[in-house]
């Protein structure tokens, strides 16, 4: 059997959902780079996504799009408070400094607007250093600088026999602002997955995302003031896919 | 040795990649639209898979959530919309039928077309459909068989093998020969070639 039906074979067993036999991770990543196993990897994608249409079509209850368009709109609503709150922060910020200018006017009002102006821009650039962080997350997976803790992603039975792997690390961008990044591959294509933070306050969805067609992921998220140190699940349907418990790094590779 | 898959099957819609990209912008009468187009098709297969409607409800919403919290990680180049759905449909209906262990699901029929298609589009989706229909009608029985477990009721390939009481490759090899086989009808090059 040669590497490429082998590794058609790997990728087909993904797609239908079962866990490739042996160097799954090996043989995608040689999917990604061979051009004929690309373009059949994509021709049979298309049958597997066309197949459904064989068969009978169930109209769903018409209270089915009122229930996902409305979870849709809380969850917007979330994105619009966070995003909201986020984009008022300067502008806190100079009402702050505005107030205090005036209550402190009358004692030394240069210096203290002059403070308070600096104490503003500290704060701004805070914010767009925060900004930042986000944006370059996954230049800093690949170690620009070293993390504040890390952890091996291990998979969980039955993923643990498929080559499946995985790297996660904090980083403390400023007091009490944590980011969590973790990358993995090997896993099924396509795949959702939540990402859960267990925290010595308990347990913590952080978000959802879907793999890629390799079955990885990269992902980044702010913690909500756990500190650095803790355990990170990957889940799929409840499950628990990866697990690693993030130790302080302290010169570990 | 595998059999060779025409390149040119892949069907990409304008419009599907329009709604992703508005989706990704946070658009919610996108994600309407692109509910309105495909509900029905991914509730068939998930209501197939699962067996029960609630649950194939439940399915539902997480693929539309999960579509809304990951419009922006789409990338055309990887396939069809319709493609993505169905894969994270499936997925998730999986799921779902291994936790749950549901009915037995609903035999394959006829009738494929899609909610608020433009009449060309379900003209064309129904031509399509009746294709799909004739490219599967067409595969020997002994490939339909597992395809109809494996793809449509979601066992796993050993599983199959158990049901049929044959060898766990015959099973994988019967299931690759039928997609490549089918591909290769829907370019119009039938389903022995």
């Amino acid at each position: 059997m040669s590497i490429h039906e082998r590794a058609r074979d790997a990728w087909l067993q993904a797609a239908l959902g079962e866990l490739p036999e042996g160097a799954g991770a090996e043989y995608l990543r040689h999917i990604s780079e061979c051009e004929a196993c690309r373009a059949y990897v994509r021709s049979i994608e298309e049958v597997l996504g066309r197949l459904p249409e064989a068969l009978p079509q169930v109209k769903p209850p018409p209270r089915l799009r009122e229930r996902v368009l409305e979870a849709v709109a809380a969850e917007r609503s979330g994105e619009h408070t966070e995003r909201r709150g986020r984009r008022w922060l300067p502008v806190a910020a100079v009402w702050l400094a505005v107030t205090l200018g005036l209550a402190w006017g009358v004692v030394d009002q240069g210096r203290r607007l002059a403070e308070q102006e600096a104490a503003f821009h500290a704060l701004a650039d805070r914010y767009e250093r925060d900004v930042r962080w986000l944006r370059t997350a996954e230049h800093i997976l690949l170690g620009a600088r070293p993390p504040d803790s890390w952890a091996v992603l291990e998979p969980v039975t039955p993923q643990a026999a498929s080559g499946a792997a995985g790297k996660a690390v904090v980083y403390r961008a400023y007091a009490e602002v944590d980011y969590l990044l973790l990358a993995f591959d090997g896993w099924l294509p396509g795949a959702p997955f939540d990402v859960v933070w267990v925290g010595p306050e308990g347990t913590k969805l952080l978000g959802s995302g879907v793999t890629d067609e390799e079955g990885g992921a990269t992902y980044v998220e702010r913690l909500p003031g756990t500190g650095t140190t803790g355990e990170v699940e990957v889940r799929s349907d409840g499950d628990v896919v990866f697990r690693g418990k993030l130790e302080s790094y302290a010169g570990s590779p | 040795m595998t059999e060779g898959v025409p390149a040119g099957l892949t069907t990409l819609h304008p419009i599907d990649q329009e709604l992703l990209a508005r989706i990704a912008r946070r658009d919610e009468a996108a994600l309407a639209t692109l509910y309105d187009r495909y509900a029905g098709l991914l509730y068939s297969l998930a209501l197939r898979i699962c067996g029960e409607p609630q649950a194939a409800e439940e399915v539902l919403q997480d693929v539309f959530l999960t579509v809304w919290r990951s419009a922006d990680r789409w990338d055309p180049a990887r396939g069809s919309v319709q493609a993505w759905l169905v894969t994270i449909t499936r997925h998730r209906a999986i799921d779902h039928l291994r936790k749950k262990n549901a009915e037995p699901p609903l035999p394959l029929h006829n009738g494929a077309t899609r909610d608020e298609a433009t009449p060309d589009e379900i003209a064309e989706n129904r031509e399509l459909a009746r294709d799909l229909r004739r490219a599967i009608d067409q595969l020997p029985a002994d490939f339909r068989d597992v395809l109809e477990l494996v793809y449509f009721s979601g066992m796993t390939q050993r599983e199959a093998a158990e049901a049929l009481a044959i060898p766990y490759g015959t099973v994988k090899s019967r299931i690759r020969l039928a997609l490549e086989r089918i591909a290769r009808f829907l370019n119009g090059q039938g389903v022995d070639a």
